[in-house]
């Protein structure tokens, strides 16, 4: 969810008016992965990186984190909206762990989209997170070190039964991941597009999905599939 | 460099095997390297065989491959000062070729010019669990309590041993034949990387195409995620 800034700058107005456009697009991108029936959706609101942006600017994006999921969590609920955490304690503020943890129970039973936030969530951290968990089991005597595997890593990630990404989308035209999804991601279609995150619409979702469904995957093999 | 494409580009020429595109490709990057050299990249990283390739690709292409890629890594060992590093898992490798990529490291050992990481038998999620062992392994043998590592570790650790342990990370990944994905190539290495695909098969790659990848790099707005 790239581009609140920059849509923000182009207009005159403040990265705070940036990102709250965003949440807007946001809600509109749920709704029409619901309707192309995308079953996982995950989207990056708060990367470990962000630390290092002003105190002013990150004080203000927990705070706007906590406040979305307590406005929006009743209305996916509703949608049938399954909401999941992947992130980190340390740092993140009790309040936005609260509301997240608010909307994980609110909505457990739900099927029709699991929503994974992503807050305080870094790749790499992530799987260094996986490891250190492993590394425990190992000092216990209930892993031995040869049973390090990337399914054991795998399952040792935030959310162990989320499936791997089919397709990788950043708004904002930059091309890069920027460590989101990282271990998840090797083998994920990117589809990056020009519009800024606070224009994105359901139909640039449905767009990327078409040309994701354009896409041979092969996945190291190779198939003879016949081109036209 | 994820070179991409040299089956496509053998069929479109109505060659039967695909190793007429493999050889093609392999003599691109040859060339891709010189163009790199003279640009002043210090250090390349060629995606040449990785483990899924091994596993899934049928016996004849998968032996006529190797072969092309021992040629491959033996001809950039004997460029004067560039350096060749082999980056993945040599078990699973046949002996012949592992045997080439060792000797073509060793060979290069003391050269300072270009460092061309050749990665055969590689897999990012595989080199993460091999850095994983091999810090366990580490740790154990310097008689480190396994209960400090689970309460210290930190990701620049792992970093340090991954294959390339010590060389920065890529800045700027190129993949040949319109294809944009990252199929575990530089996993961990790669999470603030500048992405650029090209459209040409591999083969077809231009040196003006490694150029616009340059410039536009050059352009991009770099913040590491911040």
């Amino acid at each position: 969810m790239d581009g609140n800034g920059r849509w923000a700058n182009r207009r005159g107005l403040t990265r705070v008016e940036g990102h709250k456009a965003g949440e807007a697009a946001l809600l509109d991108v749920v709704a029409g992965a619901i309707q192309a029936g995308v079953k996982h959706l995950s989207v990056y609101a708060f990367s470990t990186e962000n630390w290092s942006r002003s105190p002013d600017e990150v004080r203000f994006l927990m705070g706007f984190n906590r406040d979305v999921l307590h406005r929006r969590r009743d209305q996916l609920n509703e949608w049938g909206v399954r909401v999941r955490w992947a992130g980190r304690k340390p740092r993140l503020w009790g309040s936005v762990i609260k509301e997240l943890q608010f909307a994980e129970e609110l909505t457990r039973a739900n099927d029709v989209l699991t929503l994974t936030m992503c807050v305080n969530y870094g790749g790499r951290v992530e799987i260094a997170d996986a490891v250190r968990s492993i590394a425990d089991d190992v000092a216990a005597g209930r892993l031995k070190p040869s049973a390090v595997s990337e399914k054991l890593i795998q399952r040792r990630l935030y959310l162990p039964d989320m499936p791997d990404v089919d397709l990788f989308v950043r708004s904002s035209g930059e091309q890069r991941t920027s460590n989101f999804l990282l271990w998840e991601s090797a083998y994920a279609e990117f589809v990056f597009l020009d519009t800024l995150w606070p224009d994105f619409s359901r139909v640039d979702l449905w767009r990327a999905i078409e040309l994701y469904l354009d896409r041979d995957r092969r996945f190291g093999g190779a198939v003879d599939t016949p081109t036209v | 460099m994820m070179i991409d494409g040299n089956r496509r580009w053998a069929r479109q020429l109505g060659y039967d095997s695909a190793a007429h595109g493999h050889r093609a490709g392999a003599a691109k990057m040859l060339e891709f390297l010189e163009w790199c050299d003279a640009v002043g990249v210090r250090v390349v990283s060629l995606y040449l065989l990785s483990t899924d390739n091994l596993r899934k690709r049928d016996s004849r292409e998968l032996s006529d491959l190797i072969e092309i890629i021992a040629e491959l890594a033996d001809e950039i060992s004997r460029q004067p000062d560039w350096r060749v590093q082999h980056v993945g898992r040599s078990e699973g490798l046949p002996p012949e070729l592992a045997r080439v990529l060792s000797e073509a490291s060793s060979r290069t050992r003391e050269h300072g010019g270009l460092h061309v990481n050749l990665a055969v038998g590689y897999g990012g999620r595989g080199e993460i669990v091999d850095a994983v062992r091999s810090i366990i392994a580490q740790h154990d043998a310097v008689g480190g309590s396994l209960e400090e590592l689970a309460a210290s570790l930190t990701p620049e650790q792992i970093g340090e041993h991954l294959y390339t342990g010590g060389q920065p990370d890529p800045d700027l990944v190129i993949r040949t034949s319109g294809e944009q994905r990252l199929s575990d190539f530089l996993l961990w290495q790669s999470a603030h990387s500048e992405f650029y695909f090209v459209e040409a098969l591999g083969p077809d790659l231009r040196e003006v195409d490694f150029l616009r990848a340059i410039r536009d790099f050059g352009s991009r707005d770099r913040r590491y995620g911040s």
